[in-house]
């Protein structure tokens, strides 16, 4: 048995970045990390590398990649598996909890799950990689038209499989959290699933925390993370990334199925990383669905956020609400792609869709690009994209009650990244993500 | 106390003040009047220190210092108030903490210790019987939702926490009801010392009954044209402007 490795997959991205991709002496290297791979998986492994040479590394002539320039970001030998991984200490994964925070925690250092003492028993809704990818229905369903996604199904390091069962609720909430700490330029990818079963619910927080302080090595992240949310189920799924803004890049996509009166409930705070893509895919497939998706992000230095979505409304009676909120600072850059599809069968849908943005600078980009495809004529949909400068008249305001400017503008920015923050229900975490951005927006009282 | 000198002042390159003078001792309170648009709101913002403006000539002095000079903030940690004649909505920034944190940075320069939240709720609890504010705004976002008479209101309670120097009120009377316009004169009245100053823009002669003024201006076109007691202020409600913009324009023909 035999699975590709790190050698193919530098192979790989150096052919991709060329954009005439070779892996003409593809050697099959034996890899202990995979012991019980099964044909099925090798077989989807090998036809996703197919897949990854035919499609190539895309470049920003790509529309969906036009101001992502990723091929640059990965221009580097990458490793796959660090040779001398730091232990972590008890202390660094504590530095990385959510102060208060009752919940079931994963933890991946540098890709692969290590254990974290305290809770690492109480895992029946975890199950093994090896037998997920052998026994889950991953169709290799995108990865024909995705690079990325066959990238990581090709090549992926470890993932949790998040199995809810039917008419149950997970107790508290699952904490994934995933560490990189790395001598070495790290090319991680995880894949998950996370199946939520009818009538259940689930609370999961995914962070992505970078703790190495060698700045002259980079961490590129590629994940994917496969939902279901059965009839009736919901799920509230928050994800946050914060430090390195300098060396981390990391491409999230989330392709999520709803299933009949669903509710998908996605909150995602952005303030590390210094190129981050998230794609988040979400289908509805029975009626009474209700998705809703929230982005906040505070960007510095040149560090450069790319947010896509899609909702496609396949069927009728469902809502959608997205709100994507964001703070550009120095050379910073963002993207917001939002597509909404509302397919002829999908009437009576109500899909709601608003990004604004502030930028604090001349030299902060965004390009926001609101995408409506409607195809039923009983539909309530609406979007609204703004990016302009701070509100000056509130600033002068403020001002003029004795405020000093750097405070009255850290107060406005507050108030400007409330309406997300509002929406995180767990009180620890809202609290945590509060105080980092308090902390970043340099509030000193 | 205050002390404008042959103020002119310009917004997109459009003249708007056009050489104003005048005098605020501490202890007075001076009424503006005059007719839409002859740059009233300019004058407050100028003092104010809003940028749009450009200041092209003249001087302000207050107590002592260049008042043109100083960063919007300074001004009012140096005692200057303006009332809005349009207060913002502010979504997201609670008016509690709002006005906490202004009192606190004021109080911070005149070198007192900032107020706890104890302290701080009794204070305002204290102001509210002398506005009385529905204390329901407080716990809202920053004028957000008010309206329009509350929104005035709530500045004469931010001025009553403030205790400024010397007060701009900006057209507050607008858009009150005959109760609050009693309620905020009483306020006004109460605050008032020997050692602090008043200017009062209005347009309606009824809040000068509440709140007798020392002196009243009217401005047209961008300068002071005409400067009475109260009885300046009766005369304009008979008259209306057009008697004494004519004897302007006559003898600035002549
Ligand atoms: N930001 C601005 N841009 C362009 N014009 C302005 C601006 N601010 C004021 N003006 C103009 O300056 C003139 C004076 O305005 P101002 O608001 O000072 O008048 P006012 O005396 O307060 O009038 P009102 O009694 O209606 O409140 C008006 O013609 C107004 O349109
Ligand atoms: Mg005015």
């Amino acid at each position: 048995m035999a699975t590709p490795c790190e050698a193919d997959l530098n192979n790989a991205l150096a052919g991709g970045v060329e954009q005439y991709f070779q892996i003409a002496n593809f050697e099959i290297h034996q890899d202990e990390i995979f012991l019980e791979n099964s044909d099925r998986y090798i077989m989807l492994r090998k036809s996703a590398i197919a897949a990854f040479e035919t499609l190539g590394i895309p470049s920003r002539m790509s529309e969906e990649w036009k101001y992502t320039n990723v091929a640059k970001a990965l221009k580097r030998a990458w490793v796959q598996f660090p040779l001398k991984t730091e232990k972590l200490t008890e202390n660094d994964i504590r530095s990385c909890l959510i102060p208060g925070l009752d919940a079931h925690i994963l933890v991946f250092l540098n890709g692969i799950r290590v254990p974290f003492t305290e809770s690492d028993s109480n895992h029946e809704v975890v199950r093994d990689f090896g037998e997920f990818i052998s026994n889950s229905n991953v169709s290799p369903m995108d990865n024909e038209s995705d690079a990325f996604d066959a990238l990581n199904l090709a090549f992926a390091n470890d993932g949790a499989i998040i199995n809810i069962p039917d008419n149950s609720v997970l107790d508290k909430p699952l904490y994934l959290l995933y560490i990189s700490s790395h001598d070495d330029n790290l090319f991680v990818q995880n894949r998950n699933v996370i199946d939520i079963g009818k009538n259940s619910e689930a609370t999961i927080i995914e962070a992505r925390i970078s703790l190495s302080s060698n700045n002259d090595f980079q961490v590129f992240s590629n994940n994917v993370t496969e939902i279901r949310c059965a009839n009736n189920s919901n799920l509230d799924h928050y994800q946050f990334q914060i430090k390195g803004q300098s060396t981390t890049a990391s491409i999230n996509k989330y392709l999520v199925k709803q299933e009949a009166d669903s509710t998908y409930t996605s909150t995602n705070i952005n303030l590390g990383g210094q190129l981050v893509r998230n794609n988040v895919e979400v289908v509805h497939e029975g009626e009474g669905c209700e998705t809703n998706l929230s982005g906040l992000y505070h960007l510095i230095s040149d560090q450069h956020l790319d947010n896509h979505t899609l909702i496609d409304h396949k069927m009728p009676n469902c809502n959608s609400n997205e709100l994507y909120i964001g703070i550009l600072d120095d050379h910073s850059t963002g993207v917001f792609n939002g597509k909404v599809l509302v397919r002829k069968d999908a009437q009576k849908t109500n899909a709601f869709q608003s990004n604004k943005n502030i930028l604090l600078t001349d030299d902060a980009k965004m390009n926001a690009k609101p995408q409506l495809e409607i195809y039923a004529d009983d539909v309530k949909c609406s979007h609204g994209a703004t990016t302009g400068q701070m509100n000056q008249e509130a600033l002068f305001y403020l001002r003029s009650r004795g405020i000093s400017k750097k405070l009255a503008q850290t107060m406005l920015m507050e108030a400007f990244m409330k309406e997300v923050l509002d929406k995180i229900k767990i009180e620890e975490l809202k609290n945590f993500l509060t105080n980092i951005l308090e902390l970043r927006l340099n509030i000193s009282h | 106390m205050l002390s404008i000198n042959n103020l002119k002042a310009s917004v997109e390159n459009k003249e708007i003040l056009k050489g104003i003078n005048l005098e605020v001792k501490k202890g007075e309170v001076h009424a503006i009047m005059g007719p839409n648009g002859s740059g009233k709101s300019t004058l407050a913002s100028v003092l104010a220190g809003r940028s749009e403006y450009e200041v092209t000539d003249g001087t302000v002095n207050y107590l002592e210092h260049n008042l043109l000079d100083m960063e919007p903030e300074e001004r009012a940690k140096e005692g200057l108030f303006l009332a809005f004649q349009y207060p913002v909505e502010i979504p997201g920034v609670n008016t509690a903490t709002f006005l906490r944190t202004s009192l606190n940075e004021i109080r911070e320069h005149r070198g007192q210790e900032p107020l706890n939240g104890a302290d701080f709720l009794k204070l305002m609890k204290n102001k509210m019987e002398v506005i009385d504010i529905d204390k329901s705004l407080i716990s809202r976002s920053l004028n957000e939702g008010f309206s329009g008479g509350e929104k005035k209101k709530a500045e004469i309670f931010q001025m009553a926490l403030l205790e400024p120097t010397l007060a701009v009120m900006d057209e507050t009377d607008s858009g009150l009801d005959i109760d609050a316009l009693k309620v905020v004169a009483a306020g006004v009245n109460k605050l008032k010392t020997e050692n602090n100053a008043v200017i009062i823009i209005t347009h309606y002669e009824r809040l000068l009954n509440y709140i007798v003024p020392d002196f009243v201006h009217i401005i047209f076109d961008g300068k002071i044209i005409k400067t009475g007691g109260k009885e300046l202020a009766l005369t304009l409600e008979e008259k209306g402007y057009d008697w004494i913009t004519n004897e302007h324009v006559a003898l600035s023909n002549a």
